[in-house]
């Protein structure tokens, strides 16, 4: 029964990211007033990549990845539901309604198929743990000042 | 034709040929090893067929044991999974998480990492499964040390009970849980459902702890999976229960059924208010309790059946191997007793065999079982008694017959005995008539030789056997000339004896007719040749010697040449015609020879007896023996010479046994001053004297026969009167009353020849006197007649009887000296120098 709910999930993903990502860089482009907010996405400086595709980033924040190429397990730092930055991220980058990704990690908890990413409250917080927990990924709204983490894709919100 | 054989016939034989190798098998094997081989493989059989069974048994107690391994190591992953489930649902604030709580985790962590399963367990993931729960149970500690949300705790909590399931489950299937034969649904509850449910039971309360509106539906959905898990938790008590059910597992689970269908209304209710989750908290808390002990009941419930199982089990072990083990000893039991028991029959028929083969025909064999060996001896006890009847007759008729022998050879001995002693009595009366024969053969030839002053003579034979077939004879002829001859007859024994008798007389007849030599054996061959039935020849020297002037006339019928000893020692062979032997046929002509003997000379006759003499060595005594002997004797006298030549003869041949007669005749002239020396001893004599018969009898020298153990019987002496004749007859009656045959006979020789000489040789001088002496031995009575008168042989000079002619004419003497002759066995005369000396011998054998 798991089993069936998970494809049933990845079937929908993999319907739905395609055309989620064309409206998604239609709407960068026709929707100047968002213009100058940026999606960082940033790691750990030991991580082995140095950028990143949209995709992966989607399995890494659905738990579906959790390990990076050279086998260190991502972290992945999460902003709190509520937080402007993070819908639009998940909007943009995986292409999930706050309710759908509630729903998901529902039926992931429930199951116990995965943990969700752990969820802090500000960029700054995640930052500051991207910097400090080794193979963690997260996402800010502003390119952090130090250079103590690896920005792997940046997106423009706008 | 082939095609018609009858089945009947085709069976066996096929049957033969299928039992062939097990024919040729148990034909080289004693009864031991047969036995020992048929129990060899009925044991091998009966262990080969047991085997599985035993196998089979063990392989299920080794399952059931490992069953029950896998249940303590379940009971163990329900307390883990009891504390985790009740860790989900404590809140942040209560979280207590209790170091023995967290030791039990860490056994079982360790425990799933090498788990030490027996190798009949099948191929498992449990490291895999442990490691997966290690790393749950590390996330889920690892957010201890986090800020962090309700749902991400209750999802490490979740990941970290669902890799637990897993482990319970794979636990379960690596003790072979799943594929018990009778708890498979019963283990599918314990090690799959019940935990399931007590996890779900938990987790439908914590998700609607949460207030989550995505988790309250899955709070919700999740009453699907407890209704799901109602039919397999019936079918897995079904397999539990046990008809009394003293552990009430029924009624815990219908509590459980019942309870969780309550917990259900509970949820219902909060879903309509929130406020109500504090009531459900109790009641899930509860009904969690209830499932864990269930699932320990059930489990304990669970290990009691297997345990009753593996005693089950090895009862049944010990049962196939104690019924092994009993067919076995039976089989070895039954084995050994027809063993010993046929061997025992087998021993007792070879022993009765081996008594009857050595002779005890009575022995029987008695044998108490009921198999074939009975036949068998059976068998030997008919043939035993059948032999033994058989050997009774067998014996009967032998004792019979032995019987019957017995007598016949009684009677056959007596018989013999019978015939032997006639045959002993007729070999007597042969061996009587040859020594009679031989006595008389002895007794015609003359015992008596002339030995004048011119010469001397003497002769011999020795028969080779009782009868001789040698013959020698000496006799005065007219104008004192001396007939004498050798000779031998052909051939030994009685025939050539009576040959040797009808020969000398032919040849004594014919030399008185006063012919020649060579007349004599010549006509004496014609005469011998008519009458010759068995074809004998006799050979034969005839001489006849002039004493006058030594002239010496002879003639040879194959006989050896006599030798000529002269007086200086030379020996000569006389010349002989080589005529022929008397008696082979007639018409044959004989030549005249003639020799002088000088004085001192020596002449020999022999037989080939002599020269062919053998000694122990088969030598012959041979001529140049003789030669040499006749070389060195110089004896003068004939007798004497004659004694050694017998004896040199003897002592050559030694003790062999004689081959032949042996008979020699040695006449010696003596030398002239013997000759001399004796006519001057008789002056009365005149010239004439010389000759025999012209001295009225010739001079004898030496005693007559000799006889031994002689008894003097009648010693007479008479007047020479015709008248006292009479006065001596009856003297000798007297003397002989025990043989008045032999008295008549010696009477009537006595007068007679009383008669003659008084009439012829006293001329009728009344008173002279003569003397008569009768003497006799066993065998022999000898009359002794001495006289004083002038030299006088009546047996020579008395004429030739006439028988023809009637008594009155017959001239005086001559009949009645032949009378004398017939009727005594020997008779001589003799002169010796004081008178005539006439011996007579008579046998006294009837």
């Amino acid at each position: 029964m798991k089993l069936h709910h998970q494809h049933v999930h990845r079937a929908r993903l993999a319907l739905f990211s395609l055309p989620t990502l064309l409206a998604l860089l239609c709407f960068t482009a026709v929707q100047p007033a968002l213009a100058g907010n940026e999606l960082i996405v940033i790691a750990h400086k030991d991580v082995a990549l140095n950028k990143i595709s949209p995709e992966r980033i989607t399995q890494i924040y659905l738990r579906q990845q959790q390990s990076w190429p050279d086998g260190q397990p991502i972290q992945p730092i999460d902003l709190r539901e509520g937080s402007g930055i993070r819908r639009a991220f998940y909007d943009q980058i995986t292409g999930r309604s706050p309710g759908q990704l509630r729903a998901f990690w529902a039926r992931q908890s429930f199951t116990g198929m995965g943990l969700p990413p752990r969820q802090v409250d500000s960029d700054e917080e995640v930052t500051r743990l991207v910097q400090s927990t080794p193979g963690a990924i997260g996402y800010v709204s502003r390119r952090p000042s130090g250079a103590a983490v690896k920005v792997l894709l940046t997106a423009n919100l706008d | 034709m082939s095609a018609a054989v009858p089945a009947t016939v085709r069976a066996p034989y096929r049957w033969s040929r299928v039992l062939a190798p097990a024919s040729w098998l148990s034909g080289r094997l004693s009864f031991s090893r047969k036995f020992l081989l048929v129990g060899s493989v009925m044991l091998v059989t009966l262990a080969l067929l047991s085997w599985p069974l035993l196998r089979k048994a063990g392989q299920d107690a080794q399952n059931a044991e490992l069953e029950r391994r896998g249940l303590t190591a379940l009971a163990q992953q329900a307390a883990v999974l009891d504390t985790l489930v009740r860790q989900r649902g404590e809140l942040n604030g209560e979280r207590s998480e209790t170091p023995a709580a967290k030791a039990k985790l860490q056994a079982l962590l360790a425990w799933a990492t090498s788990p030490q399963l027996p190798p009949s367990a099948p191929p498992n993931t449990l490291p895999a499964l442990g490691q997966r729960l290690q790393q749950q149970w590390q996330q889920l500690q690892d957010l201890g040390t986090q800020e962090d949300d309700a749902q991400r705790r209750f999802a490490a909590h979740t990941g970290t009970i669902n890799a637990l399931l897993a482990l319970m489950r794979e636990s379960g299937r690596a003790h072979r849980l799943n594929v018990d034969p009778r708890l498979d649904a019963a283990f599918e509850m314990l090690t799959h459902r019940l935990p399931l449910v007590m996890e779900t039971l938990t987790k439908q309360q914590d998700a609607l702890a949460m207030s989550s509106d995505s988790l309250t539906s899955y709070a919700v959905a999740a009453q699907v999976v407890l209704s799901e898990a109602t039919p397999a938790l019936h079918a897995g008590m079904q397999q539990l229960l046990t008809p009394d059910d003293r552990a009430g597992l029924q009624a815990q689970l219908d509590e459980l059924l019942s309870r969780i269908e309550r917990q259900q209304d509970a949820v219902d209710k909060v879903l309509e208010s929130p406020q109500t989750l504090a009531e459900l908290r109790p009641i899930a808390g509860a009904n969690l309790t209830q499932a864990q002990a269930l699932l320990v009941a059930s489990t304990a419930q669970a290990d009691a059946m297997l345990q009753e199982r593996l005693t089950q089990l090895r009862r049944s072990q010990w049962q196939v191997g104690a019924l092994l083990v009993g067919a076995m000893a039976a089989i070895a039991y039954l084995f050994a007793g027809i063993y010993v028991s046929t061997l025992r029959s087998l021993r007792r028929l070879s022993q009765g065999t081996q008594d009857f083969c050595a002779g005890r025909l009575d022995t029987r064999i008695h044998i108490d079982t009921q198999d074939e060996l009975v036949l068998v001896a059976g068998n030997f006890n008919t043939v035993a008694s059948e032999v033994g009847r058989l050997l009774d007759v067998i014996r009967e008729q032998n004792e019979s017959r032995q019987r019957e022998l017995e007598r016949l050879v009684q009677l056959r001995t007596l018989e013999l005995a019978d015939k032997n002693d006639q045959l002993h009595l007729a070999a007597l009366r042969v061996q009587e008539e040859l020594a009679s024969a031989r006595d008389m053969q002895q007794a015609i030839l003359p015992q008596h030789f002339p030995d004048t002053t011119d010469f001397s003579m003497q002769a011999c034979m020795h028969p080779a056997r009782e009868l001789g077939g040698d013959f020698y004879d000496c006799f005065a002829l007219s104008e004192g000339r001396w007939g004498f001859l050798v000779a031998d007859v052909a051939g030994k024994g009685v025939g050539a004896a009576f040959f040797m008798a009808v020969s000398r007389t032919v040849l004594q007849d014919l030399a008185q007719d006063e012919l020649g030599p060579e007349e004599v054996l010549g006509r004496a061959n014609d005469l011998l040749s008519g009458r010759n039935p068995m074809e004998l020849f006799v050979t034969a020297c005839y001489c006849i010697y002039d004493p006058r002037d030594g002239s010496l006339a002879y003639a040879s019928a194959g006989h050896p040449p006599p030798l000529l000893r002269t007086a200086q020692g030379e020996v000569l062979n006389l010349d002989c015609a080589n005529d022929i032997a008397l008696g082979v046929m007639p018409g044959m002509s004989y030549s005249r020879r003639h020799a002088h003997l000088a004085y001192g000379d020596t002449l020999l006759l022999y037989t080939d007896g002599i020269t062919e003499a053998f000694d122990a060595a088969e030598n012959a005594y041979g001529e140049k023996h003789l030669i040499s002997w006749l070389q060195r004797n110089q004896e003068p006298q004939a007798a004497a010479k004659l004694v050694s030549l017998v004896r040199d003869v003897a002592d050559f041949v030694g003790g062999a046994e004689p081959s032949d007669d042996l008979t020699a005749l040695l006449l010696c002239r003596k030398a002239r001053e013997d000759c001399v020396a004796l006519s001057d001893a008789h002056p009365d004599s005149t010239a004439p004297s010389a000759y025999p018969l012209d001295l009225g009898a010739m001079t004898v020298s030496h005693a007559p026969q000799e006889l031994n153990n002689k008894t003097l019987l009648l010693e007479h002496t008479l007047l020479s009167r015709v008248e006292e004749i009479a006065h001596l007859a009856e003297a000798v009656d007297q003397a002989l009353t025990e043989r008045p045959d032999v008295a008549f006979a010696v009477n009537l020789c006595l007068e007679e020849l009383l008669t003659n000489t008084i009439q012829h040789g006293l001329h009728g001088a009344p008173n002279r006197l003569i003397n008569v002496r009768l003497s006799r031995s066993d065998e022999w009575l000898e009359i002794i007649v001495k006289d004083d008168a002038p030299p006088f042989d009546p047996f020579v000079e008395a004429p030739a009887p006439s028988l023809e002619a009637g008594v009155e004419e017959r001239a005086v003497g001559g009949l009645g000296v032949h009378m004398v002759k017939t009727m005594m066995d020997e008779v001589r005369a003799f002169y010796d120098g004081s008178g005539n000396l006439i011996v007579l011998l008579k046998t006294l054998k009837r």
